[in-house]
């Protein structure tokens, strides 16, 4: 089995007070979100001298006004966090014709502000980041970790009481996460039987069915539920929910749910990483390859311990941009407190395996 | 990256059908012997070993986290430089495949080429247009994909000109979808057979043994009729106006017998409603106390129009809850001559029939439920639209949706059957610049067939754009599905429709 140092909730916060204000030179990189959870780790690590924020600035073309407008106050309030000088970035996350770059840009700034200094630690705070920009910079710097003594945290602050009416708009085309790239794409792996292992989320309907479809059919599929969860009944609303796709479209047998803490990412990830070497051992010798496909879709928790697997095994990640946000009603900003949520990983720490 | 991939899917292509690839023999062009080299293609496992190392250097180069350094990149280039397709003319499979040798024509297609930027695109195309590739090349492209302006300027029939090219002859563009001839009737049999080849799998109609016409079950269910209270108050609403008009009893009669024989007594009153509400319009007013109007009864009544009572009936189902979407015709022109749209739509009815089938009841549906089945399932259909701009296109076919409803409810029918698109002025429409967000709502529009672009169509003496609403649209607002019906506007109000991002 492989580890992954984590600590949970006040564990957290401790470990932040005891450990940063002693550490090397620090980068803190996170996201100009529109929630208040955003503010909640640079808070505690902005005050110290010896780091460095520097923060994305996603840029999306069809975002309401009012969450710009969110946005451009959130950056005002972290630049008063700050004790050192901060830097905004914007990254596009779309080209104009619509293709998804928001990982390479993102990667790109990255590899800018480490050359800029050196640095002992690197802090992600995916807290208000997109998939598509955090995923790919964890890789980053989990590879440079593997060559260097750099040491890598990632951190991540949830509230149950996130933005419900607020709702992703999904690009009509998906594909591969970069730096999560499906090895099905080249020639030795063509013959490979796919396992798609998909989040199932609220209104996701059209998104499951364009990837389904995009990965030509994949051989298994392993919907992930959300159980344990706040709403015990909410497995069983999305199983309601997608029926047509699990019943007619692809072909499920129920046994293939994985069912996983609702918040839990390291419950996500024993359990992807269970299931993909228990395929692995089984068909070894059959002359057969099998490929485990992630797809991380929905809340932000269960898509980070996705993450931890895909790292842990060389897993490929399909999914479908978020282009814009669509928001019904009045934008209720909600109360700040601490959030119900908080999660630190030694990602550095992540003792990898070869199958 | 194009030729590696097409010579490694040949191989495996061939594999799959149990060739051993040392029965196969590459031919090249002649005088090719340092390019054939390059490429192995004297030994069937080193060409396809060179082709994966290609492969494996572009994939590896184009998913690195961060992109090399352009002065790093010389040495990428060297397992890259790979061109197959200059030299490839024939593939030979020797006789001892299948008993005789055979010489194949390579051939390979690109599909949904639109997903390529739009300068990949130019690149490719006119690379592919080379005279001196002899293997067979096919490229599909999703017309309604591509952005606005470049739509438009493939249904003008326009080709940019590009030097070392002949638009025209090298290249041969074949349409699949016709925008410009609508052939219903041509669809109509198409859909028929799709139906008919869906039917036929399902386990559930199988035990019922007998040929399953999809067409015969929708087509057989009664029309409609409204209730005695709703045809009461049509009938005294006609009352009245009969009196505004101060006509005669023969002539109501002689203008009702003008009416197709065939149409049910609620219809018949229906379109009288309309008919006596445009003569209300035509004839000035009269005086309470004037002499009753001459009676004009030399006067030619001329035949009422198809379009009219389609339109009576549509005014019936906005005021009436009437039935209107039944019958295999409606269904078929709903789907935008899009089979996919045809099957999603019918399958809402499949769903039904097939409960019947597995309980054991006679297979039919009445007007009532094929109507409310399909409307829910266009409603549906239209709250899960999820793509770019979704949400900015509901506003926009609820925009368009409630002003040709609002023409279609007019009490003397001024289209007949009324309205179900946006005309603005193609002057009107050369106003918008590509970078506008409404050109970006209603490129996805059209790519995901809420709106379909009717232009140039020719109208009272000018030239206008039609927005007309998709085949979905149009059952989820209750419309009319034939062409022609359109509500004039500018360009200026759908972008206030669509509204700036707040």
């Amino acid at each position: 089995m492989i580890r992954v140092p984590n600590l949970s909730l006040d564990d957290v916060d401790e470990f932040i007070s005891d450990y940063f204000p002693t550490a090397g030179a620090t980068l803190l990189i996170g996201n100009v979100g529109f929630s208040p959870e955003v503010l909640y780790f640079p808070e505690r690590l902005g005050p110290l001298s010896n780091v460095d924020m520097r923060f994305f600035h996603e840029r999306r073309p069809a975002v309401p006004a009012v969450i710009t407008h969110l946005a451009s106050e959130r950056e005002q309030q972290l630049r008063g966090l700050s004790a050192c000088p901060m830097q905004v970035v914007d990254i596009a996350i779309l080209a104009e014709d619509g293709a998804p770059i928001g990982g390479r840009n993102a990667c790109m700034q990255v590899h800018q502000w480490l050359n800029a200094k050196a640095y002992t630690d690197v802090v992600v705070d995916a807290t208000g980041m997109s998939r598509c920009t955090a995923f790919p910079i964890v890789k980053q710097l989990y590879q440079l970790s593997r060559d260097t003594p750099i040491r890598v945290h990632l951190l991540v602050a949830d509230s149950t009481q996130a933005f419900s009416n607020v709702e992703s708009v999904s690009n009509d085309r998906g594909g591969w996460m970069h730096g999560f790239p499906g090895e099905t794409e080249t020639d030795e792996f063509a013959k490979a039987l796919k396992l798609w292992v998909v989040q199932l989320s609220e209104k996701a309907g059209t998104s499951l069915q364009t990837m389904y479809r995009e990965l030509d059919s994949p051989e298994e599929v392993c919907p992930v539920l959300p159980f344990p969860a706040q709403n015990p009944r909410r497995a069983d609303e999305l199983l309601f929910e997608h029926r047509e796709y699990w019943q007619r479209e692809w072909f499920e047998s129920p046994l293939n749910f994985i069912r996983a803490h609702e918040t839990d990412p390291m419950d996500v990830f024993h359990s992807i990483a269970r299931l993909h070497t228990t395929r692995v051992e089984a068909l070894t010798g059959s002359g057969l390859i099998s490929q485990t496909v992630l797809s991380p879709v929905g809340r932000r928790l269960p898509g980070i311990g996705m993450l931890l697997a895909a790292l842990s095994y060389e897993l490929p990640i399909f999914y479908l941009e978020t282009v814009g946000y669509d928001v019904h009603g009045d934008l209720v900003s909600g109360a700040r407190g601490i959030p119900t949520h908080r999660w630190h990983f030694r990602v550095d720490k992540l003792t990898p395996t070869h199958d | 990256m194009i030729e590696a991939k097409t010579v490694l899917g040949w191989l495996r292509a061939m594999e799959d059908v149990g060739i051993n690839l040392e029965q196969v023999r590459i031919i090249t062009t002649p005088n090719a012997e340092a390019a054939r080299d390059a490429v192995n293609a004297d030994d069937l496992s080193a060409f396809r070993e060179r082709a994966r190392v290609t492969e494996r250097a572009i994939f590896k180069l184009i998913n690195a986290l961060v992109a090399p350094a352009e002065d790093e990149l010389g040495g990428h280039l060297i397992d890259v430089a790979y061109a197959p397709f200059a030299i490839i003319e024939w593939i030979e499979i020797s006789a001892a495949w299948r008993g005789r040798a055979l010489r194949l024509k390579p051939m390979v297609i690109i599909d949904d080429a639109h997903e390529l930027h739009p300068t990949q695109l130019e690149d490719v195309d006119l690379w592919l247009r080379d005279r001196e590739i002899k293997i067979a090349r096919w490229m599909l492209t999703r017309i309604d994909s591509l952005n606005l302006e470049d739509f438009r300027r493939v249904l003008r029939d326009e080709e940019t000109v590009s030097p070392g090219t002949n638009p025209g002859r090298d290249r041969v563009r074949i349409l699949l979808q016709d925008t410009e001839n609508r052939n219903r009737q041509a669809f109509r049999a198409i859909a028929e057979d799709v139906a008919r080849r869906y039917l036929q799998p399902l386990a559930a109609f199988h035990r019922r043994g007998s040929f399953l016409s999809l067409k015969t079950i929708l087509n057989t269910a009664r029309p409609p009729v409204l209730s005695d209270t709703d045809l009461h108050i049509l009938r005294a609403e006609n009352a009245r106006l009969v009196e505004e008009n101060q006509l005669t009893r023969e002539r109501v009669e002689a203008m009702e017998a003008a009416y197709p024989a065939d149409i049910a007594p609620d219809v018949k009153a229906a379109v009288t409603h309309i008919m006596l509400e445009r003569e209300l319009k035509r004839t000035p007013q009269r005086s309470l106390f004037g002499a009753p109007a001459e009676d004009s009864s030399e006067e030619e009544v001329s035949k009422v129009p198809r379009p009219v009572i389609t339109g009576a009936e549509l005014q019936m189902l906005h005021r009436f809850e009437r039935p209107f979407y039944f019958g295999f015709e409606r269904l078929a022109d709903a789907a935008n001559e899009n089979i996919e749209q045809f099957v999603t739509l019918a399958s809402v009815l499949v769903d039904r029939l097939e409960t019947q089938a597995i309980r054991g009841r006679p297979l039919a549906l009445d007007a009532r439920q094929q109507h409310k089945a399909v409307r829910e399932q266009a409603g549906d259909l239209i709250d899960q639209w999820d793509f770019p701009y979704a949400p900015q296109v509901r506003k926009l076919v609820d925009f368009i949706g409630g002003r040709c409803e609002e023409l279609t409810l007019r009490p003397n029918a001024p289209l007949s059957d009324g309205a179900n698109a946006y005309g603005i002025l193609r002057s009107d429409l050369e106003n918008l610049d590509s970078n506008d967000e409404l050109a970006r709502v209603l490129h996805y529009a059209l790519a995901y067939q809420a709106l379909v672009l009717i232009e140039p169509y020719e109208c009272k003496g000018k030239t206008w754009a039609l927005f007309e609403l998709g085949g979905v649209a149009i059952i989820a607002k209750g419309l009319t599905h034939s062409r022609g019906g359109f509500v004039e506007g500018t360009l200026h109000q759908l972008k206030t429709s669509v509204g700036s991002a707040a």
